[in-house]
């Protein structure tokens, strides 16, 4: 209960459950419990990328010539994003890192973590290349009512865990009197919290973060903001991987093999999870017209981005072996496959960064001896 | 030919059905350039696509309307309207119906001829020159130079139906750098035929007067045909104020500070003007290293490559293009290892300079040490008198010098096992992608040089052209060497027999070197080697159709008979143009300095390795052409290169130079936005592709690149591609890496360009649910 930087219990992690066994003791990775967190560490360790690699000079000017309410779009957006990474920098090390009980799971959470700094660093980077005066910018992010509304939304789920996990770890389950307030702690409660915090970070991934990615990638198909859309590609190919890091957690949950009662408390959560989806979709449709409220632009306005939430809803859904909650539409916006899917992405030398290159994604292993029959 | 058309508001992903369409529609108010307002008028819709629709192949009229129209919103401008409309179609473009490539592309054409015209009608060549010579867009040179008589004559060859044989890709690269255009207010002022007459028209003008309309028609045809691709500063500049074509530029500096100020110096002027730039930097001493014999410790390479790293990126080249240059440097230099690392991720701005490209040089002692499990032993340039000179030179004597030196206790060196070094570069070129190698030996001793007068001592940016240069000590200083490349590239998938490159080879070698004079110089140093070496270097497009439509593979050496006997074919013909026009014009000034004038061809000095795998005989008169040149010289010292060709193969619809596709549909990244483009003939010749990812080792690539390298005189930009999923736990043995670099030595090759992995970051919308690795899982890894 009482968290501990070392278990000196002897025990055997493969047998842990995801959360609420064991403190992790020796950080191994060897051998895992679930081969998917360490895959997922691998391939974020070698998707490594800074903002700095990319060129966005071009994007001042782009800026300054956009018309008002496009500017409107295009910072509401990096506004928005810049919270959503600023909660993801932080809350899942605290809230899952005191009850997380698998090395592999412990490490992806960190490493998941750490990245979501780096995206955070790039709004830094895209806002102070546009603004003499960053500062406009990010104080408005804790003032704006839109953005408020739905910080409010993000960060809930945490934040109950997070607090209701630090009683648990003081006290332990059961009914405790603290200054003269009556706190319950129990297990099964705390389980469900991990799994509707876990359900609210998959909506934040795969819902939330591609409705203002495909807003980016809109101004870059008409060739504007292109620094700042290589940049959001970049981002984009992470928070794939960390949206897997949910959809495998949700599916663990669900197929018993893990910890039997959170198939129970999956269960009950089924209608809690829909309504959450339910509720975002809502949210993220408001913002829509929010953004659009002065103007469109070419190929996205209110209309066509609801449709993109309702469609992303439906696949993050179907992802977790959910039912679609939206009548089941084609993607309304085509071209976002070309941004996501690098595989098809050809670069022309000289004009773009190559945002395809992997760091370490080689074996090192090599002898002395072994071109010594090589003929030149 | 027929139209497949769906009945609207049946569309099959069910997104909008008629009564919606209607309903929005009534109340959509469309604005007009002068700021009237009208009510959208479908109709007049519908007419313009059905038009662009005509004789193409599952394509669907309605199918365009309703993906646009979900898009329109009240107060849409009409220009939107158009280019709404234009995207909903390029967004349709697919496996499955490539033909809206087309539909998309005319209805591009369609709307620029309204921007530029006001009608779809273009008007006659003559009024459209006298107007654009009036406003000050095209040189008014021009205007004197033809007769109206001449313009009239012209204007009847010029074919406008040519427009509409462009794919999308193609018009929108077209469109957004090769028009004349005014960038500022968005006009747009020509259309593509009159683009191509104009530059043929331009390029020829000095012609006497009795052939030149023969070969502005005959020029006009091919580049409008597609069989000539011309490169992006020569489409977009030559007809205009603009005198500076060549794409390519390469500028050495010494270790000296004058040198180095001028050469950035050089890098500023020629970013400012489009180009790319290929910078030697390989003989600036080491750290550490004694200034004024001892007064003061040098600071090393790093902070003047950050110097020219701030050069390259301090114009923007008007958005045309991002400045960019490749760097050079010795894999003996004592700082190597940290010059090594200065492209990737880890370390902090002080220690990186990310922004440039970098290419390592090697020769054949350094790959023997590897292979021999010994050491490479370090030096700055600085303090091994003759070394430096001699790894571009003379080989024989780098290896004396070099041993000597290394024996010798009183210079300063570091030993490194060449394994290791081998491993640290290799895993730097992998992680970025962008570390290029560049063997010494070979580009001078299978050049069209002579390395005792003319050594090679660089490549450019994209790693295909070799030229001797030599540094500068100011800007105007006329006895260094800033060498300039003219490129172009023949579109192999237009031939049909072998014979007809000989028409199109000697159009390009007459074009080019007619620009050669047109073009003006903004450094002495550029001017004096340009004119007196007149280098050319034609290439290819279009290489991966042309194996497919032979039914032919990268992988399996089934393509290597053909290659060969085309790229002799292409030499060849280059070779003999050149030989005409120096019997029309004289040779080059500089002839006496190439390897031609003692009579010696590509076909003797290339690497006899190529004999073990390729038996195809030589199939011209090279014996004839040895004399011919040897009596009258040629006008060009060299006359082929093999370049990437990303965004000019796009406007002919062409594969990417000599590069394998990524995918039957590609996705390219490029300033003017993403834009799909399928392979030629897909339908057709689905099963003949072979995809990049598909081809499962580098060595049968390595091969034919080989084969091609034996008779291109300048290089090849040739890269190396690697599937961490084809190996255990998902990494890339850098043995194999290694493997690479010593086959592509072996191979005779010059240059390595790009080392591409694929990451295999996907999002789930592409990938089915039936996974592997993940059971389900939405991520693929």
């Amino acid at each position: 209960m009482t968290y501990t930087t070392f278990n000196k219990k002897i025990f055997n992690s493969l047998q842990e459950p995801m959360f609420f066994g064991e403190n992790v003791n020796v950080a191994r990775y060897d051998q895992q419990k679930h081969p998917i967190f360490e895959k997922l560490i691998d391939k974020q360790l070698s998707f490594f990328w800074r903002p700095e690699e990319v060129d966005i000079t071009k994007d001042r000017s782009d800026y300054d010539g956009m018309e008002e309410h496009e500017q409107h779009i295009f910072l509401s957006n990096l506004k928005y994003q810049t919270l959503l990474d600023s909660v993801q920098g932080r809350s899942p090390n605290m809230a899952y890192l005191p009850i997380v009980s698998i090395p592999e799971l412990e490490t992806w959470i960190e490493t998941w973590s750490a990245n979501e700094t780096i995206h955070s660093r790039s709004y830094t980077h895209i806002i102070r290349n546009i603004f003499p005066d960053p500062s406009v910018v990010f104080d408005d992010i804790v003032v704006n009512e839109e953005i408020v509304k739905r910080a409010t939304t993000v960060s809930e789920d945490y934040d109950r865990l997070i607090e209701m996990g630090q009683w648990y770890s003081l006290l332990g389950e059961g009914e405790h009197k603290v200054n003269g307030k009556t706190i319950s702690v129990s297990l099964k409660e705390l389980k469900k919290l991990v799994y509707l915090s876990i359900t609210s970070v998959n909506i934040l991934e795969g819902m939330r973060f591609y409705v203002s990615f495909a807003c980016s990638f809109a101004f870059a198909e008409r060739t504007l903001m292109e620094g700042n859309a290589k940049i959001i590609k970049l981002i984009a190919r992470d928070e794939a991987l960390h949206l897997a890091g949910t959809q495998q957690m949700m599916k663990i949950f669900a197929n018993g093999k893990d910890d039997y009662e959170m198939v129970k408390i999956a269960e009950e959560c089924k209608d809690k999870v829909i309504e959450m989806y339910k509720f975002a979709a809502k949210q993220e449709k408001e913002w829509a017209e929010y953004l659009f409220k002065s103007g469109s632009m070419i190929g996205l306005n209110a209309d066509i981005l609801k449709d993109y939430v309702e469609y992303i809803t439906n696949q993050r859904l179907k992802a977790i072996n959910f039912e679609p909650i939206f009548e089941n539409k084609g993607n309304p916006l085509p071209w976002m496959n070309s941004w996501l899917n690098s595989d098809n992405v050809q670069v022309a030398p000289q004009e773009s960064e190559i945002s395809s290159y992997l760091v370490g994604a080689i074996n090192s292993e090599v002898s002395e001896t072994d071109f010594n029959d090589f003929e030149l | 030919m027929e139209i497949t058309t769906v009945t609207p508001g049946k569309n099959d992903s069910g997104v909008f059905n008629h009564d919606d369409v209607v309903k929005k529609h009534k109340e959509i108010y469309a604005v007009k350039r002068d700021g009237t307002r009208e009510l959208l008028n479908l109709d007049k819709i519908h007419k313009v696509i059905s038009w662009a629709a005509e004789g193409l192949h599952d394509v669907s009229v309605s199918e365009v309307e309703l993906k646009s129209k979900i898009q329109f919103f009240d107060g849409i401008k009409t220009y939107d309207i158009h280019e709404t409309i234009i995207k909903a179609a390029a967004d349709l473009i697919s496996e499955e119906t490539p033909d809206y490539q087309y539909l998309s592309a005319r209805l591009t054409v369609f709307h620029l001829r309204k921007r530029a015209y006001g009608q779809f009608a273009p008007p006659s060549l003559y009024n459209h020159v006298k107007k654009l010579v009036k406003e000050g867009w095209y040189d008014d040179e021009i205007f004197e130079m033809y007769s109206q008589a001449e313009f009239i004559e012209l204007d009847r060859h010029i074919d406008h139906v040519r427009d509409l044989n462009f794919s999308y890709a193609g018009i929108k690269q077209l469109e957004g750098k090769y028009l004349v255009q005014d960038r500022v207010r968005g006009e747009i002022f020509e259309s593509p035929q009159f683009l191509y007459m104009m530059v043929a028209a331009t390029l020829f003008g000095e012609y006497p007067k009795e052939t030149r309309l023969k070969y502005v028609k005959k020029f006009y045809d091919a580049t409008s045909q597609f069989k000539i691709s011309l490169p992006t500063p020569i489409m977009s500049g030559v007809r205009t104020g603009t005198r500076q074509f060549s794409s390519c530029v390469l500028i050495e500096a010494s270790d000296s500070l004058d040198s180095i100020n001028a050469a950035s110096g050089a890098v500023v002027k020629y970013v400012s003007q489009r180009a790319g730039i290929g910078l030697n930097a390989g003989a600036i001493r080491a750290i550490g290293s004694p200034i004024r014999g001892g007064e003061a410790f040098h600071t090393g390479c790093i902070p003047f490559y950050k110097l020219f790293q701030s050069a390259v990126k301090s114009c923007s080249q008007g958005g045309v293009r991002g400045g960019a240059a490749t760097l050079f440097y010795p894999l003996w230099h004592l700082e190597v290892e940290s010059l090594i690392v200065l492209k990737n991720n880890r370390g902090v701005d002080e220690n990186r300079a990310r922004h440039l490209d970098y290419s390592v040089q090697l020769n054949k002692l350094m790959y023997e040490r590897l292979i021999q499990s010994k050491d490479i032993t370090l030096f700055s340039p600085s303090d091994v008198p003759g070394l430096y000179d001699a790894f571009f030179v003379d080989q024989e004597k780098f290896k004396t010098l070099y041993e000597k030196y290394e024996a010798d206790p009183l210079i300063r060196k570091k030993v490194i096992p060449a394994t290791e070094l081998f491993t640290l570069f290799c895993s730097e070129r992998a992680n970025t992608g962008r570390i290029y190698i560049q063997n010494v030996d070979h580009c001078n001793d299978h050049s069209s040089f002579d390395p005792k007068v003319a050594p090679i001592k660089q490549s450019n940016l994209c790693m295909e052209i070799t030229l001797p240069t030599s540094p500068m000590n100011n800007l105007t200083d006329g006895s260094g060497e800033v060498a300039l490349c003219t490129l172009s590239a023949l579109n192999l998938g237009a031939i049909d027999k072998l014979e007809e490159l000989e028409e199109v080879a000697e159009l390009a070698v007459r074009a080019l070197d007619s620009l050669l004079d047109y073009q003006s110089y903004p450094l002495q140093a550029a001017e004096i080697g340009s004119m007196n070496r007149r280098s050319l270097g034609v290439g290819v497009v279009n290489y991966a159709y042309y194996l497919a439509k032979n039914g032919m593979k990268y992988s399996d050496g089934s393509g290597i008979n053909l290659t060969h006997q085309t790229f002799e074919a292409i030499q060849y013909y280059l070779l003999k143009a050149s030989h005409k026009l120096a019997k029309e014009y004289g040779p080059c000034g500089s002839f006496s300095e190439t390897k031609y004038a003692k009579g010696i061809l590509p076909i003797d000095t290339y690497k006899k390795s190529i004999d073990t795998y390729c038996d195809e005989p030589l199939h011209y008169d090279w014996e004839k052409l040895r004399a011919d040149i040897k009596k009258d010289g040629l006008r060009n010292s060299t006359l082929s290169s093999l370049m990437p060709s990303e965004t000019s193969s796009q406007v002919s619809n062409s594969t990417n130079g000599i590069e394998p596709p990524r995918g039957f549909v590609s996705v390219k990244a490029s300033k003017d936005g993403i834009l799909k483009q399928v392979v030629p003939e897909f339908k057709k010749l689905k099963d003949q592709y072979e995809l990049n990812w598909d081809i499962p080792n580098n060595d049968g690539y390595l091969k034919l690149v080989g084969v091609m390298q034996k008779f291109v005189d300048q290089a090849i930009s040739t890269n190396t591609n690697y599937d961490p999923g084809r190996f255990k736990d998902n990494r890339v043995p850098i043995k194999l890496i290694i493997n690479d670099i010593l086959l592509a030595y072996k191979y005779g090759i010059k240059t390595l360009y790009y080392h591409n992995t694929r990451d295999g970051a996907s999002d789930e919308q592409m990938v089915d649910e039936a996974d592997d690795g993940c059971a389900g899982g939405a991520c693929k890894i």
